[in-house]
C-alpha cells in the first residue's frame, strides 16, 4: 500500500505542478469521423492476462468489422494504470480512451482532461442515455456533465458455498435477506474448521453497511466535506461490520495474512465471502461444491455500493476517432463480449437482463441478484482527493475489523485525517 | 517457488508439506507463456541489460576514477554531490524525466530505460568505484601518467584491471536494477510488444489464487538469468574485499 500510495502520490504532485498538457490540445471538432479518416488510437486498461484479452479480441473485431485500429496498452496493477495515466496527461501524451473506475475521475475530470461524454452520447444513433442503468450514468458525472460512459455496473454481494450452507443445516440467502439471518447463517457455519463469512474491509466495502442501516456515508454527496460514521446510523453499520470478526466468524488478521479470503473460500473452508461481480470467473473454476450468490443482507433498508469502470475520453483531436472505439465496445456486439467473460455486470439494460449475463446454465445461478441491486445501490463520493481520503479511510477500517483499534478510537482518527480533506 | 510452479494450475495454492508431494507437470509455464508474451519479454529484457550493464559499469568507473584525481575543493564538493544525488526519490523523476524524453522523441523506445547506464545507474555505484579507485596508491597512477598514458588509457590499462572485482559487482547490481525495473518500462512504453518481463509478471500477479502456480512458473522464469549473472559475479560480491582494491588509502 504505502509504494503504491506512494507512486500515485508522487504523480499526482507532479500533474498538479506541472499542469495538464492535454488541456493544450486544440477542441476536438463535433461530428463523426469518417472512416478512411479515422486514425489509429490507443486504449489503456488495467486488469489481469484474462480481463485484458478480452479487450484486444474485442479490437480485433472492431478492425475486422470497421478497419479502424486500437491499440490496447494493458497496464496490470490498477495504481500503475492511475499513475501512468497522471504522466501521460501532465506530458502531454495520454492515451486517446481509457478505463477508470468513477471513485477516481474526480481527480482526472477537476484538471479538465477528460472529454464529456454526454454531449457526443446525446448525439449518437448507437444508444441513448435511457438504455443505460442511471445509477452508474449518475457516477460518471462530474459538475452535472456526464463525463464518461459506464462500462459495467456491478455490487457487493455475497458469494456462499452450497454444500456447506446444506450441511450445517441453513436455508439459502434466496432473492433477500435480514443481517440477522445472515449472521445466523454465518455462526452456524463456524466450526473448528471452517469460518462463517470474510470480508477485506475498506471504504467501499464499509459504505453499504452505513447504507444498509439507513444512514449516509458522507454529509453532502456532490460536495462532501466529512464521512458520517459517527452518527447512530454510521455506528450502526460499522458495528454491524466488526462484529463479524469479534464475534470469530471470520478469519483474524493474521489467518487473512497467512491465506486470503477467496483462498480459503476455492478450498472450501469459508461459508461466504463478499465481493463483487470479478470474482466470478475465479469461482468458476471451483469443481468441489456448488456455490451461488445473494444479495448484500438488509438492515433497515436494502443496499449495495455501486462498483464501475467507465470509458472516459481525453481531450484531444482524436476525440471522435475515440468515440467511435467506445460506442462499438459499448454496442450490443461488445457488451455481449465481456458479459460473457462473467466478470463485468453489463451497463446497458438489453445485455444485462439478457441470457448473455442470467444465464442459469454457468455459475452463479442467481446473477439477477447483481441486476436487482441496480435499484437500490448508492455510490460513492466523486471528488478530486476520493483516491487519497479512500487510501487513508481503508488503512483506518482495517485496524478497526481486526480489533487494533475501538471504534471510538476509528471515528476520532477517520474525522482527524479526512474532514476537509475531499 | 519452483516446486510450486510445478504445480498444475486451477486450485489454491498449497501450503507447507503439501509442496514436496507435486505431482510435476509443466503446465504452470505453458499457461503463463499463453497468457503473456514471456518469450519476447524476456528477449526485450536481455536486450537491455546487455547494453546497459556494461554501459554502467564504464560510465560509473571513470567517473569514479575521475573524482580521485580532482584536486581540492572539487574532490569534497564532487563526493557531497554524489551522495546528495542518493537521497533524491525516483518518483520525484518520472515526470521531468517523461517530458525531456517525449521532446526528444524517446517515448516508447529503450531510451529511457537505458539512459540512466550514462550516469552509472544509481550513485550509489559511482561511489563503490570511487571508493574502490581511492584505494589504488596515487604513485601508480602518476608514474603511468609519467610514462605518457593519458587518462582513459590509464583507467583501462591500470585502474579497471585492479579494481575488477568491484567493477564485476557493480555489473551485478546493474544487472538488477535493470532486470527488476517495473515501472520505468510501464511509464515510457506503450507498445505492448516491447514490455518488459516486469509488466509480463506483474501481469501474471493480478490472476486469482487458482492461478498461483502460473505466477510462480512467471517467477521462475524471470529469477533464471540474475542467478546465472550472481554465479558469474559471486566471487566478486563474496569473496575477500581487500583483495578487491578496498584497501585503506595509505
Amino acid at each position: 500500500m504505502g509504494a503504491k500510495a506512494l507512486i500515485c502520490a508522487g504523480v499526482m504532485v507532479a500533474l498538479g505542478l506541472s499542469g495538464c498538457g492535454g488541456e493544450d490540445e486544440p477542441a476536438a471538432a463535433r461530428g463523426t469521423a469518417t472512416a478512411e479518416a479515422v486514425p489509429e488510437i490507443t486504449f489503456q486498461v488495467t486488469g489481469d492476462p484474462e480481463e485484458t484479452r478480452v479487450y484486444k479480441d474485442l479490437a480485433e473485431s472492431y478492425k475486422r468489422d470497421t478497419g479502424r485500429t486500437v491499440k490496447i496498452d494493458e497496464v496490470p496493477e490498477r495504481d500503475v494504470h492511475l499513475a501512468k495515466l497522471t504522466t501521460g496527461f501532465s506530458a502531454g501524451q495520454a492515451p486517446e480512451v481509457f478505463l477508470l473506475n468513477y471513485r477516481y475521475l474526480g481527480g482526472f475530470a477537476d484538471k479538465g482532461v477528460v472529454e464529456p461524454a454526454g454531449p457526443r452520447l446525446d448525439k449518437s444513433n448507437a444508444f441513448a442515455r435511457e438504455d443505460f442503468y442511471p445509477i452508474p450514468m449518475a457516477a460518471f458525472e462530474y459538475q452535472g456533465e456526464l463525463q464518461c460512459v459506464p462500462q459495467n455496473a456491478s455490487s457487493l454481494a455475497v458469494y456462499y458455498n452450497k454444500d456447506l450452507f446444506e450441511r450445517a443445516g441453513v436455508a439459502e440467502p434466496g432473492d433477500s435477506w435480514t443481517y440477522e439471518q445472515f449472521t445466523t447463517a454465518a455462526d452456524k457455519l463456524t466450526t473448528g474448521e471452517t469460518y462463517g463469512v470474510g470480508i477485506d474491509l475498506s471504504t467501499i466495502r464499509a459504505a453499504p453497511w452505513v447504507w444498509a442501516a439507513g444512514g449516509e456515508l458522507v454529509d453532502d454527496p456532490v460536495n462532501p466535506t466529512k464521512f458520517l460514521f459517527d452518527t447512530p446510523e454510521g455506528r450502526r453499520g460499522l458495528e454491524h461490520v466488526v462484529a463479524l470478526r469479534a464475534n470469530g466468524w471470520s478469519p483474524t488478521a493474521d489467518e487473512a495474512d497467512s491465506k486470503a479470503i477467496d483462498e480459503r473460500f476455492l478450498e472450501g473452508s469459508l461459508g461466504m465471502f463478499l465481493s463483487s461481480r470479478r470474482d466470478v470467473p475465479m469461482l468458476r473454476t471451483i469443481t468441489g461444491f456448488e456455490w451461488d450468490v445473494a444479495p448484500f443482507p438488509t438492515d433497515v433498508e436494502p443496499a449495495s455500493v455501486l462498483h464501475s469502470d467507465g470509458f472516459c475520453i481525453a481531450k484531444g483531436e482524436h476525440a471522435d476517432a475515440a468515440w467511435l472505439w467506445v460506442e462499438y465496445a459499448l454496442g450490443k456486439a461488445g457488451q455481449q463480449v465481456l458479459a460473457a467473460s462473467g466478470r463485468s455486470v453489463p451497463s446497458l439494460k438489453a445485455v444485462a437482463e439478457s441470457p448473455a449475463f442470467l444465464d442459469p446454465s454457468e455459475p452463479p445461478a442467481n446473477s439477477k441478484v447483481f441486476v436487482d441491486a441496480l435499484s437500490q445501490m448508492h455510490q460513492l463520493p466523486v471528488t478530486a482527493n476520493w483516491s487519497e481520503v479512500e487510501g487513508r479511510t481503508d488503512d483506518i477500517l482495517g485496524e478497526l475489523y481486526y480489533g487494533r483499534i475501538e471504534l471510538d478510537e476509528a471515528l476520532d482518527r477517520l474525522a482527524k485525517e479526512t474532514d476537509g480533506q475531499f | 517457488m519452483v516446486l510450486g510452479a510445478l504445480h498444475p494450475p486451477g486450485a489454491p495454492p498449497p501450503v507447507g508439506f503439501e509442496l514436496l508431494s507435486v505431482q510435476p507437470s509443466l503446465d504452470a509455464f505453458a499457461r503463463a507463456f499463453e497468457l503473456v508474451p514471456l518469450g519476447q519479454q524476456l528477449l526485450n529484457s536481455l536486450t537491455i541489460v546487455a547494453i546497459a550493464v556494461p554501459l554502467t559499469v564504464v560510465c560509473a568507473s571513470l567517473t569514479g576514477f575521475a573524482i580521485t584525481r580532482l584536486g581540492r575543493p572539487w574532490h569534497g564538493l564532487a563526493v557531497t554531490f554524489t551522495l546528495v544525488c542518493l537521497t533524491i526519490p525516483a518518483s520525484a523523476l518520472w515526470v521531468p524525466r517523461f517530458a525531456v524524453f517525449r521532446t526528444l522523441g524517446a517515448l516508447d523506445t529503450y531510451v529511457p530505460l537505458i539512459a540512466p547506464a550514462l550516469v552509472g545507474t544509481s550513485p550509489l555505484l559511482v561511489l563503490l568505484c570511487y571508493w574502490s579507485a581511492r584505494g589504488l596508491s596515487r604513485d601508480l597512477i602518476d608514474a603511468a601518467r609519467l610514462a605518457g598514458l593519458g587518462p582513459i588509457r590509464v583507467w583501462w590499462q591500470v585502474v579497471l584491471p585492479l579494481t575488477r572485482r568491484t567493477a564485476m559487482a557493480v555489473a551485478a547490481l546493474a544487472f538488477v536494477a535493470h532486470w527488476g525495473n517495473f515501472i520505468e518500462p510501464l511509464l515510457y512504453l506503450f507498445d505492448t510488444a516491447k514490455a518488459t518481463l516486469p509488466i509480463g509478471l506483474s501481469s501474471l500477479r493480478q490472476l486469482g489464487p487458482t492461478d498461483a502456480p502460473v505466477v510462480l512458473a512467471g517467477a521462475v522464469v524471470a529469477t533464471v538469468p540474475p542467478v546465472l549473472a550472481f554465479a558469474v559475479a559471486q566471487r566478486a560480491v563474496l569473496d575477500d574485499t581487500r583483495r578487491a582494491g578496498w584497501v585503506p588509502r595509505r
